[in-house]
């Protein structure tokens, strides 16, 4: 479940722009990606991020879940595409869809668009780690003062309503009523009326907390910022090496060098030595944040320097 | 070459859109107990499809924006539908797809929001049909950037090939919005009654405090 | 003219035929300081709302007449502008936390008015200190117990300095200790620093001689409204309850110059005092502390639980429950009054050590199966609520064991004063009703253990008095209570056996008057009042016998 928990990490001491600003680079890098070196190296990125961020253990269990949805959409892919010139298997005919065939290209496209997907829920997770709501709530309501609430009040709901749920479901047995004991189906009708009671539970609440949020003055003028909201030394070099990472991406893409052709037939993913290089490059100032990040868990003199 | 333009360009197109109704939306947006009624209303009809994330489009989701757009109505209705497919790809992860579910369940609260403003006798019926065809919708919505992101060649065959693939995922989803709205939709929309009816205040004249 | 003008200020509830405020006229001063009484539902919660500017804005209804503050309707000021110069507090702190960090709650308000930062840090750490819970700057609002919870909320609110400071049942779950400082706190502020505040509290002792003024609300209305001293002649008569325990002592003696604090009473006690009428109760205390046949039913032996794996909240455990027996449960905010509860109910896994019934070893088994012997009532009555009326939440535990017996409801609805809320959406009562409905759900099965987290918190005097009987009727059928309370009068008066727990351990078990007589904390006021006059009284009623077998024995000499 996503409940926030705020830990001794390099990231989340991070001013909340500069790790949007991470997190938005990689993704819109993946969205404008296929090249599969690029991909790889954001991979890589990603992953040594979420270990730095000590939640390695939760991305592998969301792996499950997404794996699954990852693997739905390559075999989508699969059938739909008979375009691949490399065809490997020839099956049989289909309403609709016609021949279902398999090609080589096929299969490199799924896998391809497959790590894309992969990516991007990890940079999720990595978000979800990372960004601490209470921080970004009050940054981001300087800007948009009711979009942000809006926004903040429903994620701040979710652990709300999870507690919620679990001490109703507490007390409800402490009242003798069986959750995990009993037959099947009386198990399913003892939680039934719990779907009511969380809805209306949760508006109750959202009242209340509106209510009491009012009389605390919110949004009663201009706003100040519990957060010394200054840009400090690590927020310039993640910044820093995200912006050249981008700059790097933007020119990457316009000499044709993220993307690679799938069909008919696979193109080249490595073109020339300068392509290798930038690619060498994209990869160094994506992963660079996580360095320094590792470096400053490490090394107590690096906590005190930046 | 590849579809990633198309892919990008249409989900700048679509968050475009959003970016511009959420700005909308923080310029008029009322008090801060509908800020707060509407967020609640998002976590949990975006939550409401975690647990059934296992049986692919059958879940809540759709039905709870179609309620809440009918009771609190059109605007309302649409941040809703959006936030809760915010809030629900928390969980299921996000991705490029988000910005698109947001807009179709935005126009599901949307919706709602115009039947419920438009009184009639057959509400109760009214409401079983919307939810059926936005079974169906919400899939072809969806399919667009599906088409767009993972299909290559983009023509009207592949286009079609696409829609008819999710055939059977649409009427899952469309009669589990039927049955949803069946079993729960009376009682729901009861309870937001009750709490839309906290948000209307009456002044009692001089009259009646004399009365009381 | 007055900061605040009310004026006939009427509200219905959604759907609601009688009127939670009826017609109230009342006029409050700047720098004044009002102390708001009156039985559970008699409007007083709304009328503070209404005061803040919250009333008809989150809870819809038919409103008339007006509220002014500073000479202008609250209808036309800004409810944000207001917000920033009247403070409230709600009765519910668990309903009101707004972050997830105790640091970022308490800063949330004050980045509302634009406090900057260096100062917000400043005040962050006053407060923290003022309340006593610097240690817990960096941790969760979720890990917090009640009382941790309700100094969060009270220190997020006074670090904004209002002018105004409205309270609802303030302390209504804070320990002794923590709860008398809050309320010094409050009186510094309204007499240096001006401050306006109204307060409502259940407990009476520690408030009403802090006032300038004593309002009284009945059905809401406004009964009364005059200094502490007046109230005290006047309620003396018709509401003896609602008057410190000391005044009810002096009362029945004189109608004048009623005492209203202990001082006073001493120097009255002390002008009559003969020093050979000193202990004649001693010789009594055995008749008076007869406790029963010693039927063991709960043990619990060296039990330790913990929230994160690293921390034990309960350390060594060791703890007996007789049958027929009413023990009780005191201890400062966070001492783990609660968690020992819900272990004993199996919500929480002892780690270590050994909880058994008759004998029986319950330690591992499910809180479901537990429920068959054990009723629990835990601290936070919301958790209760989930049916469409108030009957249908009592009847609930009576179905899911498959009886069907309605007088039972009937019963316990009038017992606990809910008849006439019976069909009521058992969320739409105020504090103490939903407190009461909490309760019913837990008497109705008739449990051979009773374990109750703060049974009393919202309910009024004479509630608390009633529920006091119950459950000495109950304790006699055959039932043996455990009960948490930070309300030692309460305790005074039902328990037969108190401990007190700090930081997670029983550090004293005893005799009830062995552990409250002459404590610090934990002394009631009449003990107070009596004390080298007659070391072990401790209520009203054991006061007056003292006080009689003096009158007695003078006659006899
Ligand atoms: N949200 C609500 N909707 C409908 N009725 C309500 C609501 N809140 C309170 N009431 C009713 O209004 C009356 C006054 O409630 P209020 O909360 O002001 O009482 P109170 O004096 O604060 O009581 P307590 O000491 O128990 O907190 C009660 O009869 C209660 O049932
Ligand atoms: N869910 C939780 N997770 C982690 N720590 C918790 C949790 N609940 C309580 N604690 C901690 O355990 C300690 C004991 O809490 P508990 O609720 O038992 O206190 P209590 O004695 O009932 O206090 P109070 O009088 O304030 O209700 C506190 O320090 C509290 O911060
Ligand atoms: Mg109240
Ligand atoms: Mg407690």
């Amino acid at each position: 479940m996503y409940v926030f928990e705020r830990k001794e990490i390099f990231f989340q001491t991070l001013h909340p722009v500069t790790l949007l600003l991470y997190i938005l680079i990689m993704m819109i890098g993946t969205i404008l990606t296929t090249n599969p070196f690029i991909l790889m190296g954001f991979m890589t990125a990603v992953v040594f991020a979420l270990i730095v961020a000590k939640s390695f253990k939760t991305w592998i269990r969301s792996l499950r879940m997404y794996g699954y949805m990852v693997i739905m959409l390559m075999t989508i892919n699969l059938f739909i595409n008979n375009m691949g010139a490399t065809v490997l298997w020839v099956g049989p005919v289909v309403p609709v869809f016609g021949r279902i065939s398999i090609s080589l290209e096929a299969i490199i496209f799924g896998l391809v668009m497959g790590l894309r997907l992969f990516i991007i829920y990890s940079l999720f997770i990595f978000y979800n780690r990372v960004m601490d709501p209470d921080k970004a709530l009050s940054v981001f309501s300087k800007v948009f003062p009711k979009s942000a609430l809006l926004v903040a009040l429903t994620t701040k709901t979710i652990p709300y309503m999870s507690q919620q749920l679990q001490s109703a479901s507490e007390i409800q047995q402490c009242r003798g009523l069986q959750y995990y004991t009993g037959n099947h189906i009386s198990r399913i009708k003892n939680r039934l009326p719990l779907i009511k009671v969380l809805l209306f539970s949760s508006l109750e609440d959202s009242f209340n907390l509106g209510e009491s949020m009012q009389a605390r003055a919110y949004g009663s003028g201009p706003r100040s910022c519990y957060y010394p909201l200054s840009f400090g030394g690590r927020d310039i070099l993640v910044s820093f090496s995200s912006t050249m990472a981008l700059l790097a991406l933007v020119w990457s893409r316009m000499l044709g060098w993220t993307e690679i052709t799938f069909y008919p037939k696979l193109g080249t993913s490595l073109t020339s030595k300068q392509h290798l290089y930038m690619i060498i490059v994209i990869g160094i100032f994506m992963i660079l944040p996580v360095l320094v990040a590792w470096g400053w868990e490490k090394w107590d003199y690096l906590k005190l320097k930046i | 070459m590849l579809s990633t333009h198309w892919s990008l360009f249409s989900l700048v197109i679509v968050s475009a859109s959003l970016v511009i109704i959420y700005l909308w939306y923080d310029r008029k947006a009322g008090s801060t107990k509908e800020i707060a009624l509407i967020a609640t209303l998002a976590a949990f009809a975006g939550l409401s499809r975690v647990p059934f994330a296992a049986i692919p489009s059958l879940q809540p989701t759709t039905f709870l924006v179609l309620i809440s757009g009918y009771v609190f109505g059109a605007g309302p209705g649409f941040m809703v539908g959006s936030l809760a497919a915010f809030v629900s790809n928390l969980f299921l992860g996000h991705g490029p797809w988000t910005p698109w579910q947001m807009m179709a369940w935005g126009l599901v609260g949307l919706s709602g929001g115009i039947l419920g403003r438009w009184k009639w006798k057959y509400a109760n019926l009214s409401l079983l049909i919307l939810s059926f065809m936005w079974g169906l919708f919400f899939g072809w919505i969806l399919n667009i950037w599906h088409w767009l992101t993972f299909v290559y060649p983009l023509t009207l065959k592949s286009f079609i090939a696409v829609q008819l693939t999710s055939i059977w995922f649409d009427l899952i989803h469309a009669s589990g919005n039927v049955f949803f709205m069946y079993f729960l939709g009376a009682d729901l929309i009861k309870i937001l009654h009750r709490f839309k009816r906290r948000l209307t205040v009456s002044s009692l004249s001089v009259q009646e405090l004399e009365r009381s | 003219m007055g900061l605040f003008e009310i004026k006939n200020l009427t509200y219905f509830y959604p759907d609601r035929e009688k009127p939670a405020l009826d017609k109230v006229n009342l006029q409050v001063e700047e720098g004044e300081f009002i102390f708001l009484i009156g039985a559970s539902g008699c409007g007083k919660s709304s009328l503070l709302r209404a005061m803040a500017g919250l009333l008809p804005d989150y809870y819809g209804g038919k409103i008339g007449g007006g509220v002014h503050y500073s000479g202008s309707s609250l209808g036309k000021w800004d409810k944000n502008q207001l917000a920033r110069e009247v403070g409230m507090i709600f009765q519910d702190p668990e309903k009101q936390i707004v972050m997830t960090g105790v640091k970022q709650e308490i800063a949330f308000g004050l980045e509302n008015i634009n406090i900057p930062y260096q100062e917000m840090r400043r005040r962050i750490a006053e407060v923290l200190a003022l309340f006593g819970i610097s240690s817990l700057k960096d941790e969760n609002t979720f890990h917090l117990s009640g009382g941790q919870k309700q100094k969060v909320v009270l220190a997020s609110v006074l670090a904004m300095h209002p002018k105004v400071l409205l309270l609802d049942e303030p302390t209504s779950q804070l320990d002794p200790l923590a709860a008398q400082e809050f309320l010094n706190y409050v009186q510094r502020l309204n007499m240096e620093w001006g401050l306006t505040v109204i307060l409502v509290e259940q407990r009476i002792d520690r408030c009403f001689h802090l006032a300038d003024r004593i309002i009284f609300m009945e059905d809401g209305k406004v009964l009364h409204s005059e200094t502490p001293r007046k109230t005290v002649e006047w309620a003396a008569e018709k509401h003896p309850q609602y008057i410190p325990p000391v005044s009810q002592f002096f009362s029945k003696w004189r109608r004048e110059n009623i005492p209203l604090t202990i001082k006073e009473g001493r120097a009255v006690l002390n002008g009559m005092a003969v020093k050979e009428w000193i202990n004649p109760y001693k010789e009594e205390r055995n008749s008076i502390e007869a406790t029963g046949n010693a039927i063991e039913i709960l043990k619990l032996s060296n039990v330790y639980t913990t929230y994160n794996k690293k921390d034990f909240v309960l350390k060594k455990v060791n703890l007996h429950l007789w049958k027929n027996s009413i023990t009780v449960i005191l201890g400062e905010n966070g001492a783990g009054k609660s968690t020992l509860l819900k272990t004993i109910v199996g919500l929480l896994k002892s780690v270590k050590g050994k909880i058994e019934y008759r004998g029986k070893d319950i330690t591992h088994l499910k809180p479901e199966k537990i429920a068959a012997h054990i009723g629990y009532l835990s601290q936070n009555p919301n958790d209760y609520l989930f049916h469409d009326t108030v009957e249908e939440e009592i009847f609930f535990n009576l179905k899911v064991r498959g009886e069907k017996d309605d007088k039972r409801v009937e019963k316990i609805l009038d017992l606990l004063k809910l008849k006439d809320k019976r069909k009521m959406n058992p969320r739409d009562l105020s504090g103490g009703e939903r407190q009461r409905v909490a309760l019913g759900t837990v008497l109705v099965t008739n449990p051979e253990i009773l374990l109750l987290d703060e049974p009393t918190r919202g309910l009024d005097v004479v509630l608390k008095d009633e529920l006091g009987e119950t459950l000495q009727v109950i304790k006699h059928q055959g039932t043996s209570i455990l009960m948490v309370t930070h309300d030692v009068e309460f305790a005074a008066e039902i328990s037969d056996s108190v401990m007190i727990m700090a930081e997670g351990e029983i550090i004293a078990d005893g005799k009830k008057r062995e552990v409250l007589a002459n404590s610090l904390y934990y002394a009631p006021q009449i003990n107070r009042l009596f004390k080298g006059i007659n070391d072990q009284v401790l209520n009203i009623e054991e006061s007056i016998q003292v006080i009689n077998k003096i009158i007695e024995q003078a006659a006899i000499g």
